[in-house]
């Protein structure tokens, strides 16, 4: 009975998606208010019956009803509450469920939030949306039908994937990317309203942005949190494998950091529209192509969990997406053309594009590194493997200039900058930097990319720090505040600046942090018998004994432990263990991870022999790795605080819309005001 | 310390960097061991029986065998390359885990120079043609910029 609701809570919102978007169109173009209400109304009951279907698959696998095929397959009478929900996601057809709430929930918000204003562009935002969540309605009415019945009934599963059963952060990595991924939808359908109606404009721009950044802090944590999980899960001591699925996150995420980036400049500059279109556009088609390439098992990966006759749905859709945003996009080139502002050689803007430049490098670097293996195979039929050596060495340079562009942007003014300006800003700057390299020479440091990484942050960090002083301290000058009361309002009045600029503060963090713990790590491997110890890094682990014993709460998963006692920076003990489930054929690594904010130490049984209780363990000691999803948190509370509503401004009323002056109207006479005061605080110093 | 003074601080900083860096270069290092010379290969080298990991990352059976073999043959005082090609015969070009044609190397490259050359033109054409209309050869101010100005201005007094 509930499995029947569920799939017709999915048939009836393939026919509501259907409907919405026909709706929105004809209102769109009829103007008729009541059939644009009315296909409001069928974006929040999509967005309802989704909520259904997934709340019954959840009611379904917390029963244990294994007449259901996804649950009969991913689900044991034993598996514990929180894994039986949170395996709504562990397969195919439940994260395309997952993936299709998630969608319909952001298009309901997005519509309720502004369903009272942006008349021309909301409709054609409502119908791609519309369209999108009906794709994924029909990928679960056809081939990908999370409900489809089993007989016989078996009376015990397997339980979920081994892997995704063995860490909590399961059920935070998944949810958080797929809300960037499909929060990603937003600024998509935006796009196509604004190419359909012409109205690549400010008000476009806006409510773009806004609705960009929300999904990228979601996808950045989400993609952070991956590698957090990777990292205390896998057992192999790293957090980021270059596999084909952790790229498919990257890429989005590359081409959503390239647009909010891009959508400053055209902000300010009232240019750049055909390019920050072809962004939204390109992150879209990247989150399907990472569906695809995540869920059609084309590419075997770790990820891979599932194979399924979904792949050709979504092989057509991105075919759809692509050929139909192009073409509107080269049909509309003509209405697009003609505002293009270019910049002074030096200048901020001219920063940001090289950044644009920089990140479409990598995006193209890393879909070429993720593609040319099957690319090769379909030509020639060799099998070719391009991995972490190959993607490391192209990508470490382009990442180290962006750390460059980081530091050197916020210092140039808009405009056009001159020579003294600039020279007296990175000045200090420049000596942090070369510190920094110095240190690490002075520390036994040979290897050229973490130099170069903790001289260029310590140069961006340097330049950042220089800008919220200025600040901070004209205004403690002029309104005779205390310092950090004039910083706090300093920053909480240009939210979007200093947010952005803790963002970079935590990237640099992280840059630090991985280039560090990817080059000067060590390890070592040792066959150990009770009583006897191993030494790595300054650490001596001394192993004590083997236990095996079913785990408390999934009795079905049998754990061997060795017991190891450590003495060193950190001192204590610890228990790393392999875990037998009956879904896994090989049994589970579950390493021991001690941290500490100067190092890991990271232990992981490689094998045992009961018998004798003889254990191969292998020990890690990874530096900085904490400060990895530290420097992520960074990011995310950087992020946030640049996006929270400003109460002051939301209630002043609108400026007036300023005509952007064509180049030929303004006399070409150079004005002191963006030399000097250029949109910075540098407003006090002319 | 006045701003004035930091610039050519920084350029006299940045030259004895440049001159430690060379004195570190030219410094005779020591020959890297031959537990880092097998550690560089394994990693350059695909577990066969995990999915995207290299030798050296993972645990898997085979993985600690290639390690073992790598560790052998540099014992019998192979070259580094010999090893890499010895797994290369054994398994085909698939256990490198970075493609030796010479288009997988270049095309990004080149895709990023060509990126990077055509801002570049675009920037600098753009400068050439208003000089030649006869004024400055930075982009004009318009009201935009000043009623930006004028909100962040009015942004640090709030």
């Amino acid at each position: 009975m509930l499995p029947e609701l569920g799939h017709a809570a999915i048939v009836v919102g393939l026919a509501l998606s259907a409907y919405a978007t026909i709706a929105f169109v004809l209102g769109a173009r009829r103007g008729d208010r009541a059939v644009l209400a009315s296909a409001r109304r069928a974006i929040y009951a999509s967005f309802g019956l989704a909520a259904l279907a997934a709340v019954t698959m959840v009611v379904l696998l917390l029963t244990h009803d294994f007449s259901v095929l996804y649950v009969a397959r991913n689900n044991a009478t034993t598996t514990p509450p929180f894994f039986s929900v949170i395996s709504l996601w562990a397969a195919l057809e439940g994260s395309i469920l997952f993936w299709t709430l998630l969608l319909t929930g952001w298009a309901s918000l997005v519509i309720w939030r502004h369903r009272a204003g942006h008349v021309a562009l909301l409709p054609w935002a409502g119908a791609t949306l519309a369209a999108i969540s009906a794709f994924f309605f029909a990928v679960m009415t056809w081939p990908g039908n999370p409900f489809t019945r089993v007989t016989p009934v078996a009376t015990e599963g397997p339980g979920p994937n081994a892997l995704l059963q063995n860490h909590p952060f399961m059920g935070l990595h998944p949810p958080l990317l797929y809300l960037g991924y499909t929060g990603l939808a937003v600024p998509f359908a935006f796009g196509i309203a604004a190419l359909i109606t012409r109205r690549t404009d400010e008000e476009w721009l806006g409510i773009v942005r806004r609705w960009t950044l929300l999904p990228w802090i979601f996808l950045t944590l989400g993609i952070t949190a991956g590698a957090w999980w990777s990292y205390a899960v896998l057992g192999w001591g790293g957090y980021w494998a270059w596999d084909p699925v952790e790229n498919a996150a990257l890429l989005p995420w590359l081409t959503a950091t390239a647009f909010i980036h891009s959508s400053m400049v055209a902000e300010r500059r009232g240019s750049l529209r055909i390019w920050t279109s072809a962004l939204v556009i390109a992150t879209f088609c990247l989150t399907l192509l990472g569906t695809f390439l995540t869920r059609s098992g084309v590419i075997a990966s770790v990820h891979s969990f599932t194979q399924s006759s979904i792949g050709p749905w979504f092989l057509a859709a991105i075919a759809v997406a692509l050929t139909g945003s192009l073409g509107l996009l080269v049909w509309r080139l003509p209405a697009l053309v003609g505002s293009e502002r270019p910049a002074a050689p030096v200048s901020r803007e001219s920063a940001f594009l090289l950044n644009n430049v920089l990140f479409l490098g990598i995006t193209f670097a890393v879909l070429f590194g993720t593609l040319y293996p099957l690319a090769v195979e379909a030509l020639s039929g060799d099998t070719v493997s391009v991995g972490a050596p190959w993607f490391d060495r192209v990508n470490a340079p382009l990442f180290l200039l962006l750390l460059f562009l980081m530091g050197v942007g916020p210092a140039l003014p808009w405009g056009a900058a001159s020579w003294r300006s600039v020279r007296d800003r990175l000045g200090l700057p420049i000596v942090a930097g070369v510190a920094g390299v110095v240190a690490g020479l002075a520390i036994g440091m040979r290897d050229a990319a973490p130099l170069a990484t903790i001289g260029l942050a310590l140069f961006v960090v340097a330049i950042l720090g220089d800008e919220l002083l200025r600040g901070t301290s004209s205004r403690a000058r002029t309104r005779g505040e205390p310092a950090p009361a004039a910083a706090w309002r300093l920053a909480t009045r240009n939210r979007r600046r200093y947010g952005g600029y803790l963002v970079h503060a935590g990237i640099c963090v992280m840059a630090v942090a991985i280039s560090v713990s990817a080059t000067q790590g060590q390890d070592a491997t040792a066959t150990l018998r009770p009583g006897q110890n191993m030494r790595v890094a300054g650490y001596t682990l001394t192993y004590q004994r083997l236990v095996q014993e079913p785990l408390r709460d999934d009795p079905q998963v049998i754990e061997t432990r060795a017991e190891v006692g450590i003495s060193g920076r950190q001192t204590g003990s610890l228990a790393t263990a392999l875990r037998s489930y009956p879904s896994s054929s090989t049994p589970i690594a579950t390493p021991s991870v001690q941290t500490s904010l100067g190092e890991d130490l990271y232990v992981t049984l490689l094998s045992y022999d009961p018998a004798t209780s003889t254990v191969t363990l292998h020990a890690l000691v990874n530096p900085l790795v904490v400060w990895i999803w530290l420097g992520g948190g960074v990011v995310g509370i950087g992020a946030i605080f640049a996006i929270w509503p400003d109460r002051r401004r939301a209630t002043a009323p609108a400026p007036a819309p300023v005509p952007v002056a064509s180049a030929g109207a303004t006399p070409p006479r150079r004005e002191p005001i963006p030399e000097t005061a250029a949109p910075s605080v540098r407003a006090e110093e002319a | 310390m006045p701003r004035t003074y930091a610039f050519p601080l920084a350029l006299g900083a940045l030259l004895a960097l440049a001159g430690l860096l060379v004195v570190v270069a030219l410094r005779p290092a020591s020959a890297p061991s031959r537990e880092e010379v097998a550690r560089q290969i394994a990693g350059d080298l695909r577990c066969p029986d995990c999915q995207g990991l290299s030798v050296a990352d993972s645990n898997s059976g085979s993985a600690v065998e290639i390690r073992r073999q790598i560790e052998e043959q540099l014992t019998a005082g192979r070259s580094p390359d010999e090893v890499r090609q010895s797994f290369v015969d054994r398994y085909g070009e698939w256990i490198l885990l970075s493609p030796t044609a010479p288009l997988a190397w270049l095309l990004p490259a080149l895709v990023l120079l060509a990126a990077v050359g055509a801002l570049t033109v675009w920037i600098w054409r753009a400068r050439r043609t208003r000089e030649r209309a006869g004024g400055s050869a930075d982009p004009p101010v318009t009201e935009l910029d000043r009623a930006r100005v004028r909100e962040e201005a009015e942004a640090l007094d709030a």
